[in-house]
């Protein structure tokens, strides 16, 4: 009894939850976001080694982010991430532009690479998939709908919800656009 | 070669060159044992100094990790060639005397400080907490430039510069600059906001700086500070950054 009232409180005036699991390659700028978000802070980030998990409130939705390391050898550790996620955050570093893509498809070291194998996971399936096109105020950033192009995002199947936000994590701008983004489309 | 023995084999070759002399300590600095490196400037790093680097932007530094990191055969062998011994006799060839570099034990570097010692200095365009001083105060150093004008203004024309007519005119001799200030006593002369007389005795006076609030320290000179990693240019406490600062500050 006590925990039905509980449960109709919370969907009248509860956060909805969503888990969301952040990738990206290294130095993208995924922990930079992450604290951004949270408490609208630049730091220095050291590279993750492992993970860092916030929740964040925007709006009525409360995020719960998992930020995953990039380097290549913690990738493979990225699907035991997936489980139960919503929607997946991948930021790329709009301004690396020899990482963005390769020239064969097969590199499994570039943005491109990762992101297509990652979505071929079964877990992700009903995922949504956001696309951070980081570092924007960098001169020679690429503009969205070239790194959308390069990442080859109109690949990613008819069924799947996808979106790409140019945004700077250092300035914060683009970053609550996103957010919004997913909080209407998971 | 399969790729797995491709990269031990470039763990390898790295683990044998971070046992050199010169990459036994981070290239900036000092920290024992780097295990990351900067694969376009060639030197080893370690972590903290990575996050210094991977901020710069991949133009500038391209930060990988020896044993978290896959290798091109280029990337090992531009190690090889490089290395801190090397790039640092040429990096720092001409280094400033007495330039302070970073040390390992030291406070994590920072891109700006969160918090600022002196608030006031940050927040220049909000209104300042600080309590305005008594108004007698300037009362005074208002009257006094007040009488420094007049008395300039009756003086006979002379060849100075208008700009400091009371105290280098040769006709406003000590005779007038007394007779001046005794007249304090006798004419009192309204207040004038806006003079040119910018600096002296004019702060407190909220028409003319209503942005600035009075503050016991000269607002113009920025702090000695000396600079390293992590420290911002003094400037750069005095307003929001522009977006291609250094290290932007939050907002």
């Amino acid at each position: 009894m006590g925990l039905s009232i509980a449960k109709m409180f919370q969907s009248l005036w509860g956060h909805r939850q969503l888990r969301i699991v952040m990738v990206g390659l290294d130095a993208a700028g995924k922990t930079t976001i992450l604290y951004k978000v949270k408490s609208n802070e630049n730091i220095t980030t050291t590279p993750t080694i492992g993970f860092n998990l916030e929740e964040v409130d925007i709006g009525s939705i409360r995020f719960t982010v998992w930020d995953v390391g990039g380097q290549k050898q913690i990738r493979q550790l990225w699907s035991h991430y997936y489980e139960n996620s919503n929607a997946v955050i991948f930021v790329v570093d709009s301004a690396d532009t020899a990482r963005l893509s390769c020239a064969t498809g097969t590199c499994n070291d570039c943005a491109r690479c990762e992101l297509h194998t990652l979505m071929q996971n079964d877990t992700l399936a009903n995922a949504t998939l956001l696309v951070f096109a980081n570092k924007q105020d960098i001169p020679g950033a690429l503009p969205p709908d070239q790194v959308a192009e390069r990442l080859k995002l109109s690949d990613m199947g008819a069924t799947r919800k996808v979106h790409i936000q140019p945004c700077c994590a250092l300035q914060g701008q683009g970053l609550h656009e996103g957010f919004n983004w997913l909080s209407q489309n998971c | 070669m399969s790729r797995q023995e491709l990269d031990k084999k470039h763990e390898r070759i790295l683990e044998e060159q971070l046992r050199l002399p010169g990459n036994l300590t981070c290239a900036d600095c000092g920290a024992k044992a780097p295990r990351w490196t900067s694969t376009n400037l060639g030197i080893y790093i370690c972590m903290r100094c990575s996050a210094i680097h991977r901020h710069f932007g991949t133009a500038i530094s391209k930060v990988k990790s020896v044993s978290l990191d896959t290798w091109s055969p280029e990337q090992v062998r531009f190690m090889v060639e490089h290395g801190n011994a090397r790039v640092n006799a040429i990096m720092e060839a001409n280094l400033p005397p007495g330039f302070r570099r970073p040390t390992d034990d030291g406070p994590a570097p920072q891109p700006a400080p969160q918090s600022s010692p002196e608030p006031d200095l940050i927040q220049l365009d909000k209104p300042s907490t600080r309590p305005t001083p008594p108004m007698a105060a300037f009362d005074i150093h208002q009257e006094l430039r007040n009488a420094l004008t007049a008395s300039a203004r009756n003086s006979p024309p002379s060849t100075s510069p208008p700009a400091s007519p009371a105290l280098s005119s040769p006709a406003s001799s000590a005779q007038d600059v007394k007779g001046s200030i005794l007249g304090l006593f006798s004419q009192p002369a309204p207040p004038q906001f806006g003079s040119p007389y910018g600096g002296f005795g004019s702060f407190g006076v909220p028409p003319m700086y209503p942005s600035q609030a009075p503050s016991p320290m000269p607002m113009g000179l920025p702090q000695p500070m000396p600079m390293g990693y992590g420290q911002q240019p003094p400037t750069q406490q005095f307003g929001a950054m522009s977006m291609g600062s250094w290290f932007p500050t939050s907002r």
